[in-house]
């Protein structure tokens, strides 16, 4: 996985796990990597694994259980919809909104878009 | 994972007891001086990295700590023991990689066999993992390999050791750029909340994620031993166009396109976190003022 | 105890090839001299040759033993490079010593006396039949040359041991020219030591040599007696004490380097 310097390591794995279980690669109530799997495979320390299950296990998206190991909640991926469309509301679309108005980009133009198979492609990316 | 580590705060990555205790040390080459009163604290369960410019003495300190060399003045404390006393009890618990080392004119499976008994927790097995996962060919004769290939059998031999301390100076030397990668996966695997390790560099971009929290030796002394968070929670940096004013930037730094500045972070403020190239340089150059968070 | 063993093996193994070229040229150098003496009885029709093995053996035995004694300490005790790698292998100094003792004091001569043995048993039918020289394995055995020549080992690989310890560098050399200024040393002191002896009793303007004539019959039970004793004495000295002392502070010598940073 490659990491940008934007953010910090531990919530750009967060934002890794809630990208998992968005697109079902990560079942509700499924057994996850342990800690050790988990930073093997990122190459990072244990430690910042370790904070972001902590992170996720306070948000409710993950659970430990004691001496088996971390799995998904029941209701993950409802909750991790749920935080991304606050987000996407609250920060993407004022910003999406001001950059229309500054290159004068109408909501018909909008539509018309979203259906041609370019953009479409660009998102799914 | 134990549930303690879970409910942790953004401090987590120092807690553990302290394994390392150096105080007050002094200790000098012939005339040249090299550290006066320096202090450490090493706490288990972490993976240490030791920065520091060309000859500030990173591989000194490392050698203080494990009992090869001695200090002149204060006390180093290695799981309560003193580790220049050299009891077994303590010398099999610590495992050092030296920089550049001979390695006696045999097989790799024959060094192995040589020297894992000295380790009561060697793990045969995990050695076995290690070397295949490093490529290693382990029939091939020590003194024939190169340079990188000798510290892939080495770093084998110190992970699979088991000991409660290990001790990487630049592990990352001499490593092709595949190793640089399984060398970053196989230390992240090889931990557990009981060791603690030890990783010297100066190539912070081979370890970014890895090593944590980061130790800054200069000047003769620790100017910093801390977790990257801890700066991060409290520091930022900003891209600005403007050239930054002096009051409020604790550090500037001209980049393309205009200047980073790191600001101490405000409520909801915005910014990038610090790497540890820029980390590194922000303490260096700070180390004569004051910072909050860094000591 | 199990580090023990680990350490004796991995003196086996860090010197196992220059062991295997020495016993290799033993046994190549035996057979050469055999092949030499049979040509020379054969052709030269001179009569058959004497043993080629106890003639040669005290050399390999004395000289090689004290060589390689000399050596032992030299790359993990003070070559910087590679004693860290020693002094910091999870074992007691103790523990250190005693696995490179045990091999020059022990080992080695075992090693030395069953090497000969083989040698003679692999070259000596070959012999016989290249030559027809009759056989004559090496008998270690044969007029209890052996045990003399063990205790004189005993002796001075203990010296040469020390030796090994003390000096960082040309290990066997120095400890030749230290035993050499040694006995000048007590030999000087002897000499002076008689020539009081004899100036108390005789006055000093007698020559020392003069005064052997004034020896008396009647003197000289006593003095034999005397001699006896002291033999006894020296005899003790000479082969206990000396090498316990030697071995003792070889090893006082291991816990100094051991007690420093070795820079």
């Amino acid at each position: 996985m490659q990491f940008n310097t934007l953010s910090p390591i531990y919530l750009q794995i967060a934002e890794y796990i809630h990208d998992l279980i968005l697109n079902r690669i990560w079942d509700d109530g499924q057994r996850i990597p342990s800690v050790r799997d988990m930073a093997m495979e990122l190459e990072v320390n244990p430690n910042t694994v370790i904070r972001t299950y902590a992170m996720l296990q306070e948000e409710g998206t993950l659970e430990n259980q004691r001496g088996i190991g971390y799995f998904t909640a029941k209701d993950a991926r409802s909750l991790v919809l749920k935080q991304r469309r606050e987000k996407f509301i609250k920060r993407e679309l004022p910003q999406l909104f001001s950059t229309m108005e500054t290159l004068g980009i109408t909501w018909e133009d909008l539509q018309q878009y979203a259906h041609t198979e370019e953009v479409g492609n660009e998102i799914q990316a | 994972m134990a549930s303690q580590e879970v409910s942790v705060s953004s401090e987590y990555g120092i807690e553990g007891d302290v394994v390392v205790r150096m105080t007050d040390i002094s200790f000098a080459y012939q005339s040249k001086k090299l550290f006066s009163n320096l202090d450490l604290e090493i706490r288990r369960g972490n993976i240490y990295g030791l920065l520091g410019k060309n000859g500030a003495g990173k591989t000194t300190l490392l050698k203080l700590l494990s009992g090869q060399l001695f200090v002149q003045g204060g006390s180093v404390e290695v799981f309560a023991q003193n580790p220049q006393k050299r009891t077994p009890s303590l010398l099999q618990e610590i495992f050092y990689l030296p920089e550049e080392f001979p390695l006696p004119k045999m097989k790799a499976t024959e060094y192995l066999a040589m020297l894992s008994p000295f380790y009561p927790r060697f793990d045969h097995t995990m050695f076995g993992v290690y070397c295949k996962d490093f490529d290693v060919d382990l029939n091939q004769r020590l003194d024939q390999m190169s340079l990188g290939q000798k510290k892939k059998v080495l770093l084998s031999f110190g992970l699979a050791s088991n000991t409660a301390l290990l001790i990487l100076d630049e592990p990352t030397n001499g490593l092709d750029i595949p190793s640089k990668r399984q060398f970053r996966q196989t230390v992240a695997s090889a931990m557990t909340e009981n060791r603690t390790f030890i990783i010297s560099t100066h190539q912070v971009r081979d370890m970014e994620n890895l090593i944590d929290p980061i130790i800054i030796l200069h000047d003769g002394s620790v100017i910093f031993n801390d977790t990257v968070a801890s700066v991060s929670d409290k520091y930022v940096l900003n891209l600005t166009t403007s050239e930054p004013s002096k009051e409020h930037a604790l550090y500037t730094e001209k980049v393309l396109g205009g200047w980073m500045v790191l600001s101490e972070r405000g409520e909801g403020s915005e910014g990038q976190p610090l790497d540890l190239e820029t980390l590194f340089n922000v303490v260096i150059q700070t180390s004569k003022g004051t910072m909050g968070g860094v000591r | 105890m199990n580090r023990l063993l680990a350490l004796l093996k991995r003196e086996w193994k860090t010197g196992q090839k220059d062991y295997s070229t020495y016993g290799l040229v033993i046994v190549l150098l035996l057979f050469a001299f055999e092949t030499m003496q049979s040509l020379v009885a054969r052709y030269a029709g001179s009569s058959f040759p004497m043993e080629v093995y106890s003639e040669m053996f005290p050399g390999f035995l004395l000289l090689g033993g004290f060589i390689t004694t000399s050596l032992l300490f030299s790359e993990d005790m003070f070559s910087k490079d590679a004693q860290h790698t020693w002094l910091m292998l999870p074992a007691t100094n103790l523990e250190k010593f005693v696995s490179k003792a045990l091999i020059s004091t022990l080992v080695y001569p075992i090693a030395v006396t069953l090497l000969f043995f083989l040698a003679s048993v692999i070259t000596e039918p070959i012999q016989l039949l290249i030559f027809g020289s009759p056989i004559g394995l090496f008998n270690p055995f044969k007029d209890n040359e052996l045990g003399s020549l063990l205790a004189q080992y005993w002796v001075w690989n203990s010296v040469f041991l020390l030796g090994a310890t003390f000096f960082r560098k040309a290990h066997f050399v120095k400890t030749v020219l230290a035993v050499g200024v040694v006995f000048l040393g007590l030999g000087a002191l002897a000499l002076l030591f008689t020539r009081i002896v004899f100036a108390i009793k005789f006055g000093s303007s007698l020559q020392m040599f003069d005064s052997f004539m004034y020896f008396d019959s009647r003197y000289l039970q006593d003095s034999l007696t005397a001699l006896k004793v002291f033999s006894g004495i020296t005899k003790v000295f000479y082969y206990a004490v000396l090498p316990v002392f030697c071995l003792v502070t070889a090893y006082f010598r291991v816990e100094e380097v051991q007690a420093t940073d070795a820079v």
